[in-house]
């Protein structure tokens, strides 16, 4: 079998590039692991027991990935620790979890069909952490080089949006007004501004108007449950669906590859992939692109010993910091209502913002993706009891939690990093991935500040003390993950080029958040890794 | 604990007394096995009941995420209407 260009992955980067391709009249294979996701039926949204079940896996991601052993946790750090008012401690020993683990979905779409659609571009200034900071590694090119396919990403997807973040600049305005921000996060807003800070709609892969054969979004709050509307911007039905109009994309579906096979001159020359039934294949291409994550890439690369000189695949890993708290709002606000982030503050977004630490974060609500978006979490999480008196509390106090979250900057350290696991195989004998995690005492000062800041704002929202408060100091829970094939000019120090092409390998590139040299302060990775996608095909197709 | 404190198992008691046993296992901490156990029950029993849509009225809610979603989010929430 032959292609023009062989893409492993059709999450946010293989679909950007798959596109990016097909318009240029290129044609592409992508192998896929998964099965495709149909998002008129498979979601559950509809079903009465739909607060049963989370986003449906068809398969399963526990276990895919191995950690190696977590950090003890210390009791100066007590504060971060996750707690309900009335579960207790969410983490009753002295070492960090891996409970949450590596959220992501292996099916057509990648992960996009779980996220909430925030399309965030970087804050310019989050991509000279090096040269202004002295900390991760500086981007090897410019905002200003990647803006115009930030531009061409979010007219594809139909982005709705309103604000003018100074951070990063656009050379045009959204595709779509803003998504109407719900009564239960203008709370938040009005606490936000009684402390004087801005809090401005998102930025969201989300229909606010019906837009390219899609309808507009019908807040009904659980994106992270698969959207059924087709509203959201999933990379199946955007990217991926305009590639099969062209005739020139080809997915292959439970297509899993397990090694890239090279010539004496470093180049690909074939992807091999296997099936669950465990017939093998393989596949010959000028190209090769891998676009399956910051943990599944760098894994491929070390399976295959391929773009391994550097030493630096596996290296640099960032992950998820992100502090959520959950009080009870006086009034009667429906927080069960209305798109999950519509709102968004980026007042501390830059990596200056905290005095004496380095990286920035960002708050938006956090109700939805808190999972209080029903009366089976309501029961259990906030309002506990029996008998009557729960009715009763129930009845009131349904539609009033209002969450906070913070997501922060994710310095890379040498003490988290990505390898092969020695002792835990896949269905293929392959090695699985093996997580490293570790959080220095920077990064928990940064959390601890934000904690602080979302605790500050959520008094000023007239919400209650906190009722529950979680975390990833005492348990990794990561659906954003980076910097594993770190991009840079030097083959001595990163593993793809400016470009995203492989060094050493000249037809073989990385399309995902795995080159990223530093996570940004807070900003969702989808529309970054879109827009390097679409740059790297039209450097290296020009 | 219900034959030690009343001298008759759980069904047969009246509801002041049912009341007080079951705020006695509330009480247990969850470390406790009884307390584990309590919440453990009591968790499964959250689960199926609001996965009842007769159980959604309590709440105000009328009706499944999808297909309608919701609608006026931008107002302050009328349970009834």
């Amino acid at each position: 079998m032959n292609a023009d260009v062989v893409i492993v992955g059709s999450g946010a980067g293989g679909s950007a590039a798959a596109w990016a391709l097909t318009q240029r009249g290129i044609n592409c294979t992508i192998l896929e692991a998964g099965p495709h996701y149909d998002f008129a039926t498979d979601y559950k949204l509809d079903q009465s027991n739909w607060e049963q079940h989370g986003f449906p896996e068809k398969i399963p991601t526990a276990g895919r990935q191995v950690f190696a052993p977590m950090q003890k946790l210390s009791k100066r750090w007590d504060h971060l620790r996750s707690w309900n008012h009335i579960r207790g401690p969410s983490n009753v020993t002295g070492v960090r979890t891996a409970r949450g683990g590596y959220k992501h979905v292996v099916g057509v779409g990648g992960t996009t069909l779980y996220f909430t659609g925030e399309y965030h571009r970087m804050n310019r200034r989050s991509m000279r952490m090096r040269s202004d900071f002295g900390v991760a590694a500086d981007w090897p090119l410019t905002y200003e080089e990647l803006e115009p396919y930030y531009t061409q990403a979010e007219r594809l997807v139909g982005t709705s949006g309103g604000g003018a973040d100074h951070r990063r600049p656009r050379s045009d305005g959204y595709p779509l007004p803003p998504l109407p921000m719900s009564y239960a996060t203008r709370q938040l807003q009005k606490g936000h501004e009684a402390l004087g800070l801005t809090f401005e709609s998102n930025p969201l892969a989300v229909l606010s108007k019906p837009f390219d054969g899609r309808p507009s979004c019908n807040f009904c709050g659980n994106c992270n449950r698969g959207c059924p509307h087709g509203d959201k911007g999933s990379a199946d039905i955007t990217f991926l669906w305009h590639a099969n109009a062209t005739g020139r994309c080809r997915i292959l579906t439970d297509a899993t590859v397990i090694n890239l096979e090279k010539d004496s001159g470093g180049r690909i020359r074939r992807a091999v992939y296997a099936r669950q039934d465990g017939t093998i294949d393989a596949i010959s291409a000028e190209a090769f692109i891998l676009a399956a994550g910051a943990i599944e890439t760098p894994r491929l690369l070390l399976n295959s010993d391929v773009a391994t000189g550097s030493g630096h695949v596996g290296k640099h890993f960032m992950e998820s910091l992100v502090w959520t708290s959950v009080g009870i709002h006086p009034d009667q606000i429906g927080s069960h209502r209305g798109h999950p982030s519509d709102g968004i503050c980026w007042d501390f977004n830059d990596p200056d913002a905290l005095d004496s630490i380095v990286g920035g974060f960002r708050l938006s609500p956090g109700t939805a993706e808190a999972n209080l978006v029903g009366p089976i979490n309501y029961a259990a999480r906030i309002v506990g009891g029996w008998g009557a008196e729960h009715k009763e509390r129930m009845r009131d106090l349904f539609g009033r939690a209002l969450a906070l979250t913070a997501f922060g900057e994710s310095l890379p350290n040498d003490k988290s990093f990505i390898d092969l696991d020695p002792d835990h195989q896949d269905a293929f004998g392959l090695p699985k991935a093996r997580i490293h995690s570790f959080l220095p005492d920077h990064e928990l000062e940064r959390l601890t500040a934000m904690r602080a800041t979302v605790r500050k704002v959520l008094a000023a929202s007239q919400v209650s003390d906190p009722v529950e408060e979680f975390g990833t100091y005492d348990d990794f829970d990561s659906t954003h993950v980076f910097g594993t094939c770190r991009m840079g000019q030097d083959p001595a120090t990163a593993v793809v080029d400016p470009n995203g092409r492989c060094h050493g390998s000249a037809n073989l590139f990385v399309c995902d958040a795995s080159v990223f040299p530093s996570s940004g302060g807070g900003e969702s990775p989808s529309l970054t890794i879109a827009a390097l996608a679409v740059r790297t095909v039209d450097k290296a197709w020009a | 604990m219900c034959l030690e404190a009343f001298g008759a198992k759980f069904v047969a008691l009246g509801q002041d007394q049912k009341n007080s046993i079951i705020r006695t296992l509330d009480d247990i901490p969850e470390t406790n096995m009884l307390g584990w156990f309590f919440r453990a029950v009591r968790g499964d029993i959250f689960f199926y009941y609001y996965a009842q849509p007769e159980s959604w009225a309590l709440v105000g809610v009328t009706d499944t995420p999808q297909p309608n979603g919701h609608e006026n989010v931008t107002t302050l929430w009328d349970r009834n209407g």
